[in-house]
Formats: structure tokens, C-alpha cells, sequence
């Protein structure tokens, strides 16, 4: 039945009220076969989606192993031993990537490992968040910007994180220093390009996400492997098969479930509207996967109870999403990768109130998260990693920073916990006064997609680095 | 397919020269052959600009909410003859975006009326005046920056986003832009210059060392020959859905030039060029868009205070991820693909699963396929979407809302979801 956030006062009217009484269904008008989830829209139009749980769903769906490499298989625990290596795709740049077959990667079965990718959209300031308290050139750069230190947990004798971040850091945190993407721009628009798209490079195009190939490396015929929260999905999720999908409100899928013969033909129409045919361009095809993917995926949504979930978090928009992740993820659907977003980070001005406020929201957010995995006996399964398009110049501008280089990753889950790596020199700057980066994007990236995934790098990244050591806890 | 219909190029010609195809407009234009309606809609152009005595003119929207706001321009695009300089208008609010996050009503008014005044004028005055308009100032950090020590936000994304692209530029040229846009304040809602904030002094930009003004420093990025080529590459996707050819573009840019930078004519080269009506469907309709067609085929009306039911509401909006004046960051909403994805599909099945009809669509449109295809300004469909609705009209008896039925598949057909 419909449910929606607390917050939320608009739910859809009562389904119900729909008139006819019929159940069952008409055939499917034209079942497509040329896709391996295209079976799920079948048994979805035939209107029996509602009294299954997404167990018998998947069921139906899931392809017996023809594994030959040395991916997890039966209900091993992940345990980190599943080595690169089982795909045979040479490295390639990204826009070409080939789609592995699905047989050389993990079966999917029992509770596998998942990505949630915090997005901290704007240029985070890695030198508030990880702060060199007691550098001094730091302190000339930003005379009125320093945290005071009561604003600040001491890590060691120089470096400090903001108490805006207490509860997490005393759960545990790794602190990736220097983190950015070497003769990057300091540009948004660029810089979130090459973040989502994974290419570290300017002149490299890629016309997928990294996430997005990451799920098409991950993909097992489930309805949807790439899950994007939050008001649009991420272009950092864009992936070459119909493998992700953006989320704005869980309960939108309520008419998924309804048994009338009204909601039946809806969807039996909807299945029919998402048949292919080699007379469609390529815009339309990606509006006939859209069509269909909704449909699978409303399947998965229709057992979240959204107004149970969203009661236990905080009522902000991070909270919104972390809650439905969790669900997600319990749920057990297929859903390997995580995207949600918080912001805005882009702090030109009132740096100090805005930037305590944005991290103080993470921290409330993400612990509860954390805890609710805790309790779902998650914890072990997911890795928490975030994301920012650049720091902050070390030189305030006004009561704000403008554009940097450099910033700071923070990763939550089975990791090393506190500072990781070297923090970028405040002496040696480039040539616009802004950090060098001492931790690149593709070292971050190929130590979450093998060192956490077992996805090569080699299938995702252009010049693929090897996984940084010492990172995971794994 | 190769070969479009001639009704079909009627009927596109319809769905894209309007921002919502009503019934009385697809009687009016439907029956001419494609040409002819194009001249036709374009001659019939709503260009709607409140004028002094105008109740939004004159409303104080700073004691209105945002949700007023919205629906209030929502209402102007649900008008059966708003058109060309409508999606302009949406189209000028995308690219030179400013967001309520920081942007106060009334100048966010401010900027709807500039951007009403110049959707289809002169580019170079629309720069100039945006560089210096309130919500502008406010959006992007002008307001307040000096001279001594500049906000490098407009200045970036002046060249970046809204006139040149990357790779025309230096750093060193952001710097130098940003230096002499700095010394504006907005005061009591009015941009204001305050010399002694400003920058004056020589500096290098694009090339060339003097002094500068804004209007010098707007002229010298609107003369890049980077301009013309980025400006009307944008102007191509948003009313062609296509990436222009580089034959098309280098006329585009070249019509574009020779008339001063006047939006018009390259809009209308666009328009009457050879892509407008290629027969490969590529213009996705934003959510908006689609939302605003949608809710004309189904008869309903902006929220507005006093406007009857059913209504379109403002959470409806949100739901489809795109509100008028939240744009997700400086660069606009993307117009791309993304928008048929199926987190768009729930929840536009969501919202029409709800659907009512009132009684007026009731008594217009017969519950069978071709009546409702023609009702969506729909000219020609393919076979899948044909028979997708064919079938539901079989089965679903025409007392238990088969109407409702039929028009939900048919706004979610990609042929609609295209426009």
C-alpha cells in the first residue's frame, strides 16, 4: 500500500479506490527475450508481483553459476580473497569498455559486498576536515578560517578532525590525505566530470560513469545492480547496460503491487511499451530500457516500508537516503553500488558555520546508517567511501575558500582506521596556491573496484594503478 | 524508420513549438502540412512579458513562496499559445540558471523578466545584463566580491558554462574578469557599483591588455570566435534534440554572427534548417516539459490560488526532479537521455496512476487509440507503442477508466517522452 516519508505529505490517493475488482491479466502483448531480465517483466505483468517477496523473484531469476574464475562462490562470506584477474578484457578506454560476460565474474547469492559512494558535492575542504592545527603557514593562509580548538579531536601532535565528524570518528574512520586528481582544473564542472566518469585526464571522454561501468562489470541479471539516490541519478552512474537507475522517493512504486485489472493492463502496457524493435534509434532505446528497468525495479521497492524506515533516521535528505539504502541492501535485490549525495560544499562564503553545519548532517546521517547496518549484521558488507570534486585553496578568500586541488577522503566500513597516506605540503603549493595532490583518484578508485569488488581496474580505468595496500581492512 | 508522415511532422512541429499542445492549438494547426504550421505556430506566438500594470509585475513576491513562483510561470507555459519564446525562456532560466538556494523571490522575478525581455533579442545584451543582474550577483558571489581580493565565480563560469566553453581560456583570464566584475553589491534588490570596491586598473584578459568595464569584458567574450560555435551548438540540442552536424553548426554560428548576435534568426535558421524535423526522434523532453504536455492532455491546470481542480501540484515537481528555479547546480539541468530513465518512469507512473479526469477530457476524447495518440499531439507511433495501447484498450471496459488508461501509456510512450 502507499507510504511515503513522514515529511512527505503528498501520498497518492487511496488505489484502491480503483473500480474494478478483476484480478489476472492478459498476456504480456509482445515478451521480449533478448534480455535476461526481461523474464522478471513477465512475471511482474502478470500481476503476481504482489504477494511474492523479493526472495521468489529473484529466484525465478537467477542464473546457476558457470564461474570458472576464481570469483565467491555459494555462500562463502566475502573475505576479500577474490582475486583480480577473472575477466579477459584487456584494459581499454573507458567509452569502449566491452561488457564482460556475466560467467566470469561472482555468482550472485547470500549477502554480498556493497559500495555506498557519499558524494559531497561542491569542493569539499579537506584542510577543515583534517585539519593541520598546528601549522603555522596554515594559520597565516586563513587568519580568521582556523578552527578553534575546541573544534578540534586531536589525532596526533599536528593533525586533527573536526569534532563536526565526533560520532563517526569514534566509530572508526580512515582519513585518505591529499586525495585529488594531479594538473586537474579548477573547474566544478570539469573536475565532477572527470570524478564521475573516472578518467583523470581532460582529453579523455568517456561516455559511461565509473560507477555506472562498475555495475556493468558487477551486473547478474538482476533488475538493477546501481542504485543513484537523491533528487537525479548521478552521471557517475551511467553505465553501458540498463543496470542502474535514480531514485527520487521509494514510494513511487506503490502501483506495482495493486491486483485490479486497471493496474494489470497499466503494467502488462508498460511492459509492452519497453519491446524493442531494430526500427527504434538509439534515444528510444534507452527510453524502452527505461520503461522496463522501472518496472523491475518497483518490484524491488515494493517491500521497503518507507514510513518504518524514515522514522529512524533524521529527517534530512542524507538521512532520506542513507534509510533507503540500508533497505536496499538488507534486501539482498542485486544492488551493489550506492550513490547518494550531500552538499553544497562550495563554501566561497561564511565558510566556518556552513561547513561545520554540512559535516555535522553527515555525521548524524552516517552514524545512524552505520548502526542500522550494524543491527541488519551489514557491517562487514558495506564500504563507505566519499567523494568531492576538489578541496579548498588553503589562502581564505572573503569568509570562504575558492576553488583547490587536494582534498581529503573518508571511508568507513572494514578499514584502516585513522590518517592514511602523506598530507599535501602547505610550503610546496602549485602554481595556483593549492595543494598537490598525494593520493590520486585512480589510486582511490582501483582500491575500491579490486581491493573491495574484485573488479579489475584494468576493465574500468584508463592506466589502471594497482590497489593501494593497507587501506582496507580486508 | 526512415520516413516520417507527413501528419507526424505536423504534429512534431506542434510538440516542439509549444510548450504544452492543447486541443484547440492541435485543431488549429493539425490539418496543415508541416511547413505551413511551422509558419503558423510561430506567427501565433504567445510573447508574454508583464508589463507595468501587470498583477505579477507589480506583486510583491518577496511575501510570496517559492511554490507561488513556480506555479505562477507553470500557469504561463499551461497557456495553449505559449510557444517558442516560452521554451526560450526556460531555455535562457537553464543556461544562465540562478537558484533559490540563494536567490531571494522578487529577483528571481527579476531575472524571469529579463530573461522574458531577451529570450529571442540580442545575446550580447542578455550577457551584459545578466552579468549585472541581482540574482545574478547573488548566485554566483558577486555580490560583495572587491577588487583587492575578487570571487572568481561568475568570472569562471561566464567563459565556462555560459559563453565559451572549456579550453578558451586561461586561468589567468578568470582572474583577470574577476577583478574588474568585482565592486557590485545588491542593495534593497537593485545592483549597485561601488568604485571604490572595484577594480581599476589594466589588466590582461583573452588576450588583450587595457582597462576594462563589464560591458567590455561581456563584449570581448561574446567576440571569442569560440562564442557563436558554443552558443548556438546549445541552442541546436535544446530545439533539435541533436547534436548539430559541422556543417549545420558552422551556418548556425555563421547566421549567428552576422546579425549582431541576434537569438531570432539563428533560432529560426534551427527551426527551418535540415535537422528540425529529422525523422530519428532524439529530443527528450525534460520533466517539466513532459509534465507540462502531460498535464494538458489530462486536463489539469496550474496550482494557482484561485484555479479549479484537478491541479497539477507543486510536490509533483519534485517528484519528477525538476523544479522551476532549483536547478541541481550552476551548469543547469542536464538534457540528455537521463530524463527516460526508469527512476523518471516510476515516478511518472506514480503520478498518473492517481489520475482523474475531469469532465471536459472526459466528454473530448473518445477512449480509442487514435483519438488519444491525436489528443498527445502524437502523429505516427510505432508498432509496440500501437499495440501496447490497442491491447489495453481491448481489455479494460471503457466505463472503468479506460480513458485514464490509455492517455497514462500514451504520455509514457517514448514517442511522447521524445517530443
Amino acid at each position: 500500500m502507499t507510504s511515503s516519508p513522514p515529511e512527505d505529505p503528498q501520498q497518492p490517493e487511496d488505489p484502491q479506490q480503483s473500480k474494478d475488482p478483476q484480478h489476472g491479466a492478459p498476456e504480456p502483448a509482445n515478451e521480449s527475450t533478448h534480455h535476461t531480465r526481461r523474464r522478471f517483466l513477465t512475471f511482474l505483468a502478470g500481476g503476481a508481483a504482489g504477494a511474492a517477496g523479493a526472495g521468489a523473484i529473484y529466484a525465478q531469476n537467477s542464473s546457476p553459476s558457470t564461474s570458472s574464475g576464481p570469483g565467491r562462490t555459494g555462500q562463502a562470506s566475502p573475505s576479500g580473497t577474490e582475486a583480480p584477474g577473472s575477466t579477459s578484457g584487456a584494459p581499454a578506454a573507458p567509452n569502449t569498455l566491452p561488457a564482460s560476460p556475466a560467467s566470469t565474474l561472482p555468482t550472485f547469492s547470500g549477502p554480498l559486498r556493497t559500495l555506498v559512494v557519499i558524494e559531497l558535492n561542491g569542493g569539499n575542504d579537506g584542510l577543515a576536515t583534517l585539519v593541520p592545527y598546528s601549522n603555522d603557514r596554515l594559520a597565516a593562509l586563513r587568519p580568521t578560517l582556523m578552527p578553534k580548538p575546541e573544534a578540534i579531536i586531536a589525532i596526533d601532535d599536528d593533525f586533527g578532525i573536526t569534532t563536526s565528524l565526533k560520532q563517526n570518528w569514534e566509530q572508526g574512520l580512515a582519513l585518505v590525505q591529499g586525495i585529488g586528481i594531479p594538473g586537474g582544473s579548477g573547474s566544478h564542472f570539469e573536475m565532477e566530470r572527470r570524478w564521475w566518469s573516472g578518467t583523470s585526464t581532460g582529453s579523455d571522454l568517456a561516455t559511461t560513469g565509473f560507477l555506472g561501468r562498475l555495475c556493468d562489470e558487477l551486473d547478474q541479471g538482476q533488475p538493477i545492480t546501481g542504485l543513484s539516490l537523491g533528487t537525479r541519478r548521478s552521471p557517475a552512474m551511467l553505465s553501458a547496460k540498463p543496470v542502474t537507475a535514480g531514485l527520487t522517493n521509494p514510494s513511487v512504486s506503490w502501483w506495482v503491487n495493486q491486483q485490479n485489472a486497471w493496474f494489470s493492463n497499466l503494467r502488462t502496457g508498460i511492459a509492452g511499451l519497453s519491446n524493442a524493435s531494430s526500427a527504434d534509434s538509439p534515444t528510444v532505446s534507452v527510453a524502452r530500457e527505461g520503461l522496463g528497468s522501472a518496472l523491475d525495479f518497483a518490484g524491488v521497492l515494493s517491500n521497503v516500508d518507507v514510513k518504518d524506515i524514515t522514522a529512524r533516521y533524521p529527517k534530512t535528505a542524507l538521512g532520506w537516503q542513507f534509510a533507503i539504502a540500508a533497505e536496499v541492501i538488507s534486501a539482498d535485490a542485486g544492488v551493489r553500488v550506492i550513490h547518494v549525495t550531500h552538499g553544497n560544499f562550495d563554501t566561497h562564503d561564511s565558510q566556518s558555520g556552513t561547513h561545520e553545519h554540512l559535516l555535522g548532517r553527515l555525521d548524524e546521517a552516517l552514524a545512524y546508517f552505520r548502526a542500522d547496518l550494524a543491527e541488519k549484521g551489514r557491517t562487514d558488507d558495506v564500504l563507505i567511501a566519499t567523494t568531492s570534486e576538489f578541496g579548498r585553496r588553503p589562502q581564505q578568500s572573503g569568509t570562504g575558500t575558492d576553488h583547490g586541488s587536494a582534498s581529503m577522503a573518508l571511508l568507513a566500513g572494514p578499514v584502516n582506521n585513522g590518517r592514511f597516506g602523506e598530507h599535501p605540503s602547505l610550503k610546496n603549493l602549485d602554481e595556483n596556491d593549492n595543494l598537490v595532490p598525494t593520493f590520486t583518484m585512480d589510486e582511490y578508485y582501483a582500491t575500491i573496484a579490486e581491493g573491495w569488488l574484485g573488479v579489475p581496474a584494468s576493465t574500468l580505468l584508463t592506466n589502471a594503478p594497482p590497489v593501494v595496500p593497507g587501506l582496507l581492512a580486508t | 524508420m526512415t520516413q516520417i508522415s507527413q501528419p507526424e511532422r505536423t504534429m512534431r512541429a506542434i510538440r516542439r513549438l509549444r510548450f504544452a499542445p492543447s486541443m484547440s492549438e492541435i485543431d488549429r494547426h493539425g490539418e496543415l502540412p508541416a511547413v505551413e504550421a511551422i509558419r503558423s505556430l510561430l506567427d501565433s506566438d504567445d510573447e508574454y512579458i508583464p508589463g507595468d500594470g501587470d498583477a505579477a509585475a507589480v506583486r510583491d513576491w518577496d511575501n510570496a513562496n517559492y511554490d507561488e513562483l513556480v506555479q505562477w510561470w507553470f500557469e504561463r507555459m499551461l497557456t495553449p499559445s505559449a510557444g517558442l519564446h516560452e521554451r526560450m525562456v526556460w531555455f535562457w532560466h537553464g543556461h544562465l540558471t540562478s537558484s533559490q538556494q540563494k536567490v531571494s523571490r522578487a529577483q528571481l522575478f527579476g531575472q524571469q523578466q529579463l530573461f522574458r525581455t531577451h529570450a529571442l533579442g540580442n545575446f550580447r545584451d542578455l550577457l551584459r545584463a545578466v552579468s549585472i543582474d541581482p540574482a545574478m550577483l547573488r548566485y554566483l558571489d558577486g555580490d560583495g566580491s572587491v577588487g583587492a581580493n575578487p570571487n572568481e565565480n561568475y568570472a569562471r563560469e561566464l567563459m565556462e558554462l555560459f559563453a565559451l566553453g572549456v579550453g578558451h581560456y586561461q586561468e589567468a583570464d578568470i582572474r583577470s574578469a574577476a577583478k574588474v566584475l568585482s565592486g557590485w553589491r545588491v542593495v534593497d534588490g537593485e545592483s549597485v557599483y561601488d568604485p571604490e570596491a572595484g577594480f581599476d586598473g589594466p589588466v590582461t584578459f583573452l588576450g588583450k591588455r587595457q582597462r576594462w568595464d563589464v560591458e567590455g569584458i561581456v563584449d570581448q567574450v561574446c567576440d571569442h570566435p569560440a562564442c557563436a560555435p558554443f552558443i548556438t551548438a546549445k541552442l541546436h540540442r535544446f530545439i533539435a534534440g541533436s547534436t548539430a552536424p559541422d556543417d549545420v553548426l558552422a551556418d548556425l554560428s555563421r547566421v549567428f554572427i552576422d546579425n549582431n548576435l541576434e537569438i531570432r534568426p539563428v533560432v529560426e535558421a534551427i527551426i527551418w534548417g535540415p535537422t528540425f524535423l529529422d525523422p530519428t526522434p532524439t529530443r527528450v523532453r525534460q520533466p517539466l516539459e513532459w509534465l507540462a504536455a502531460t498535464a494538458t492532455v489530462l486536463g489539469h491546470r496550474a496550482a494557482t490560488p484561485d484555479a479549479p481542480q484537478p491541479r497539477v501540484e507543486s510536490w509533483w515537481f519534485d517528484q519528477l526532479a525538476q523544479v522551476p528555479f532549483q536547478p541541481p547546480n550552476v551548469a543547469g539541468w542536464p538534457d540528455d537521455s537521463r530524463w527516460v530513465s526508469a527512476g523518471q518512469v516510476l515516478a511518472r507512473t506514480n503520478l498518473l496512476s492517481n489520475v482523474r479526469l475531469p469532465q471536459n477530457i472526459l466528454d473530448a476524447v473518445a477512449p480509442t487509440v487514435d483519438a488519444v495518440l491525436r489528443h498527445c499531439a502524437l502523429g505516427e507511433v510505432s508498432d509496440q507503442t500501437r499495440q501496447a495501447l490497442q491491447t489495453a484498450a481491448d481489455n479494460q471496459p471503457a466505463d472503468e477508466r479506460r480513458l485514464e488508461l490509455l492517455l497514462s501509456l500514451a504520455v509514457l510512450s517514448p514517442e511522447f517522452a521524445l517530443a
